[in-house]
């Protein structure tokens, strides 16, 4: 961030763990102790692990109650997460119908 | 971009203004009036009085319970002295099984009682369910594990149980005080009677339900309600051989000054003003979780509450305004709801002594700060409050306020922190915060407290004693030291 990044980011994604809630309020904390010194807002993401709708909302509500709504916009928040698509596509689904539907209705790519 | 930035944060304000999550109360059975526990029954009071209990949050009654006039409290201590020998002669790991049955209980029943204790006392439901419940059961989990080994916690003594046990609990813990109190007493062998605070009775009350259901013999464990009047004919009672008492500096005294003489064993767990240190080299954001958790837990009512906060002149600014933002998302209102973080204060006459010495803190010249926050209309509340620019002459800062009230002192060295933090009539617990091990012992050496927290604050487990210094009181409660105050070690 002192350096001049945009955005900062758990890690690649790609090992294991990957984003925790743990790491990722100590970032966001960073984050927020930054915008104070600098007034300069720095974007988070939290990316590998997350794999279902319902952890997602966990990492929500701890960047809502850490960093505040101000951040809840594309350009400053993202979840990288592959998995977690079908996940969200399998709830709206259920959403709509009122049953789960079978993982292999969801391409996995 | 489909929509903007400030689309976005307007949106999400909405999704996260989060829908009310109240705990479900159905399966609670509260019955409209309760007699008293005694002889393992419950029975009519002699005195035909009654007096309401009400949620503080809603006001509304909740149930009558009995008021114990002479006649009754002598009935209580006459069949807790009944049940003496027997109960002192059964074999200890009897006893210690009865105490197991008791803890699982306690975890059966752990939702209708976290519920009953938010209703009746007005904390939050998530400190309930989460603190006070399963630390209750841990207690007597623990308790009952030294019933059969007391002559391994005392080596080379005798440990006799000495007979009727006379115990004043306070309203901030209800259930937690009383198993401090009820299971060191049963498993060191003593018999109980026990007057729970006139504003939380009811359970109390349950936990009568639960010595029935665990076929505790008779008379082992008496409860008997009512107000100060009942507590002081149960400490005085001339059958009563051991007093343990929780609540306020000032009773204790009296307490004290009455058993002066009678050779009753007493112990006091009272008031505190404790300090919460924050050195400059503390992670200051957790630094910020543990002095909320250590002064707004329980709307600061409780004895150890971190209600002096000492900050290191260098970092003051930046954890004040830390301090100030978390206080922002603090929530306020329905004990029930799982997402409160504070409820309701305790009683009408709590609140008042609250707001008085909220007042004289804004007269005597210290700066006052209270986030936005809507108090509900009906019931008793106050907004989590912070003094700044306090002296330690002022009334705010001398004495125990037992509210969600907070007043910030600062200190450039750790021999003024030492000497700032020392300097009151109390001595319960203290905090302190800082990344240096060494300065934690050292600072522990030198803090007349009972309890020294290190980058922690309000954590309580069965097996570490607890009780304070100077006129905090005296005698111990958990670990084996809770156990020696219960026993004859000559």
């Amino acid at each position: 961030m002192a350096a001049g990044a945009d955005f900062i980011k758990t890690s690649t994604g790609k090992v294991q763990p990957a984003a925790t809630l743990p790491v990722s309020l100590v970032m966001m904390e960073a984050i927020r102790d930054f915008v104070r010194e600098t007034g300069r807002q720095v974007g988070f993401k939290a990316a590998g692990g997350i794999r279902t709708s319902k952890q997602a909302i966990a990492y929500l509500v701890l960047l809502y109650e850490t960093l505040g709504s101000d951040w809840m916009t594309p350009e400053l928040f993202r979840l990288g997460a592959s998995t977690l698509l079908n996940d969200v596509l399998m709830q709206i689904d259920k959403e709509r119908t009122g049953v789960y539907q079978s993982g292999d209705y969801f391409t996995i790519d | 971009m489909a929509i903007s930035k400030k689309q976005s944060a307007d949106l999400a304000r909405q999704v996260f203004e989060y829908a009310p999550a109240p705990e479900a109360i159905d399966h609670v059975r509260i019955q409209p009036t309760y007699g008293l526990f005694i002889g393992g029954k419950m029975v009519e009071p002699h005195s035909k009085k009654r007096f309401p209990t009400i949620n503080p949050a809603t006001e509304k009654k909740l149930a009558e319970v009995s008021e114990a006039d002479a006649v009754d409290v002598d009935r209580a201590v006459k069949s807790a002295a009944r049940a003496f020998d027997s109960w002192s002669h059964l074999s200890p790991s009897r006893r210690a099984r009865y105490l197991f049955r008791i803890s699982r209980l306690i975890q059966e029943r752990a939702r209708e009682l976290a519920v009953v204790e938010t209703m009746d006392g007005g904390k939050p439901i998530k400190e309930s369910r989460d603190v006070d419940i399963p630390l209750s059961a841990a207690h007597f989990f623990y308790y009952a594990g030294w019933a059969d080994k007391l002559e391994w916690a005392f080596p080379n003594r005798k440990p006799r149980p000495l007979g009727v046990a006379g115990q004043v609990i306070p309203w901030n813990f209800p259930l937690l005080m009383l198993s401090w109190k009820i299971a060191p007493a049963l498993a060191a062998g003593n018999t109980v009677v026990l007057k729970p605070a006139e504003t939380t009775p009811l359970s109390a009350m349950l936990f009568a339900e639960i010595c029935m259901q665990a076929e505790l013999p008779p008379g082992v464990v008496n409860i008997v309600t009512g107000a100060g009047r009942t507590g002081s004919l149960v400490v005085e009672h001339p059958g009563v051989k051991k007093v343990a008492f929780t609540g306020s500096t000032e009773v204790g005294k009296l307490i004290q000054r009455a058993l002066a003489g009678t050779g009753k064993k007493l112990t006091l767990e009272l008031g505190g003003k404790a300090a919460n240190i924050v050195f400059e080299d503390a992670p200051l954001d957790q630094a910020v979780e543990g002095i909320v958790n250590g002064i707004y837990f329980n709307q600061g009512h409780v004895c150890c509450a971190g209600s002096r906060l000492l900050v290191q002149e260098s970092i003051a600014e930046p954890l004040m305004e830390k301090l100030k933002r978390r206080l922002g998302t603090l929530r306020l209102g329905d004990p029930l709801d799982k997402n409160t973080d504070i409820g309701a204060i305790n009683s009408r006459a709590q609140l008042e002594k609250i707001q008085g010495l909220v007042e004289s803190g804004v007269e005597e010249g210290a700066e006052l700060y209270q986030p936005e926050c809507k108090l509900p209309e009906r019931g008793f509340w106050f907004p989590p409050t912070l003094f700044t620019n306090v002296s330690q002459s002022y009334r705010i800062a001398r004495e125990e306020i037992f509210g969600p009230v907070l007043s910030v002192l600062t200190f450039r060295t750790p021999a003024e922190a030492v000497e700032k933090a020392n300097n009151t009539p109390y001595g319960l617990s203290a905090g302190v915060w800082t990344d240096k091990g060494s300065r934690i012992l050292w600072m522990a050496e030198r803090l007349r407290a009972g309890v020294v927290w290190a980058n922690t604050f309000n954590r309580f487990d069965p097996t570490s004693p607890f009780g304070g210094y100077k006129e905090s009181g005296f005698g111990r409660e958990g670990g084996i030291h809770g156990l020696a105050p219960y026993l004859d070690l000559n």
